[in-house]
């Protein structure tokens, strides 16, 4: 009976579907144009992104003899992780790999501590300044990393944390905490005010309220957000490069080795440090529109 | 009529991007090596292989100078029609 239901309205619709397909309207027509270009450049642009990153992975896992080959083949033949290895064997790449994740998750742990009240101040509490506020702080997002980096590196001599793990991490933490600020504020707007308020009523103090009722909601985003903080740590390699001298970020260290460098331990460098970003923006790509979508309002 | 409601956004993501552009740094010192360098290579050079931090700030103080002049020419250029300062 019910199948029976279903059936009728699409066997209705039929004839009218083939007339259309037949002999479409020039609106129609146009309407599909239009709907292919956009397909066309959405495979172009996907190109664009995909094409490099397949190149580089494939080179990475190819032994080191075989790299020079040319032409290429499309699919490899061989598949090793000798390249790889060789790579991860080189001096120092394994002490700047540790350097490089402490200092992320330094810059993590600071900038999230001070952020997030930030952001939740910005998203719950109407105050006197506050368009100002997210202003100025939208308006560091666009200072350059080159003008705080070599008076910082003066500075930290003097203070004595040149060269360390804190001094990076400071300095990341100053290019991620207005990040951090919008986009955790952006995720305190979505947990509804009134089921916080509704905890309050229900006898819980006001951090009660937040670590039970708001923290739960927004802890998706939160992770999001930091991920997108670990990996602009990661990434950063100007100021790393100038604020190290012996104990430099994975960045730093491929860029100053890159121009000695061989083939192999380009791709295999390339491959190391895009890795690991690629996989945190699979991990959080449900939350990058929403992230992204309502910092630059 | 889609162009000058965007304006705002295009207007930031304009400022945002030029200033990032001068920034550029590790994709001309990977593609080019040394021999073609820009503001923010001269400065890494300057502090690195000179030893001269007092001239790494001054190429440091040129990026910041083309920014604000940038910026300054975006805001005067893409003038919008006042309610654009709450959006940015």
């Amino acid at each position: 009976m019910a199948r029976a239901e279903r059936v009728e309205p699409a066997a209705g619709t039929e004839p009218a579907a083939a007339r259309v397909r037949a002999h479409p309207s020039p609106a129609l027509r146009r309407r599909r144009r239009g709907r292919a270009l956009l397909y066309v450049a959405a495979v172009l642009l996907s190109l664009w992104v995909l094409v490099p990153t397949y190149l580089i992975t494939v080179t990475a896992f190819t032994p080191r003899r075989a790299i020079f080959d040319f032409p290429k083949p499309v699919v490899p033949r061989q598949v090793s992780a000798e390249t790889v290895s060789f790579f991860a064997h080189s001096s120092g790449v394994l002490a700047a790999l540790v350097t490089s994740v402490v200092v992320a998750l330094i810059t993590l742990a600071i900038s999230t501590t001070l952020g997030a009240p930030a952001g939740y101040a910005l998203a719950r509490y109407a105050f006197r300044g506050k368009s100002a506020y997210r202003l100025a702080i939208l308006s560091t997002r666009a200072f350059p990393i080159v003008i705080l980096a070599i008076p910082l590196a003066v500075t930290f001599i003097t203070w004595g944390i040149y060269d360390t793990l804190l001094g990076v991490s400071l300095m990341h933490t100053a290019l991620a905490l207005p990040f951090t600020v919008l986009v955790t504020s952006s995720i305190f707007v979505t947990v509804p005010r009134e089921l916080e308020e509704a905890a309050r009523t229900l006898g819980c103090t006001p951090l009660g309220a937040f670590v039970r009722v708001v923290l739960p909601l927004a802890l998706p985003g939160l992770a999001a957000a930091g991920i997108f903080t670990w990996e602009l740590s990661w990434n950063e390699v100007f100021a790393a490069t100038i604020l190290t001298l012996d104990h430099p970020t994975l960045p730093a260290l491929v860029i100053s080795t890159l121009q000695g460098a061989s083939l192999p331990f380009r791709f295999a460098a390339a491959w190391f440090m895009l890795a690991p970003a690629l996989a945190g923006i699979f991990l959080i790509r449900r939350y990058l529109l929403g992230l992204w979508g309502r910092v630059g309002q | 009529m889609v162009l000058p409601l965007l304006k705002p956004s295009i207007r930031v993501a304009l400022i945002l991007r030029t200033i990032l552009a001068l920034q550029v740094f590790a994709t001309v010192l990977a593609l080019a090596g040394g021999s073609t360098t820009v503001l923010a290579n001269e400065a890494y050079r300057w502090y690195y292989r000179q030893r001269d931090p007092r001239v790494a700030a001054a190429y440091a103080s040129l990026i910041l100078l083309l920014s604000l002049v940038s910026t300054i020419v975006y805001l005067t250029l893409i003038r919008g029609d006042g309610d654009e300062e709450r959006q940015a």
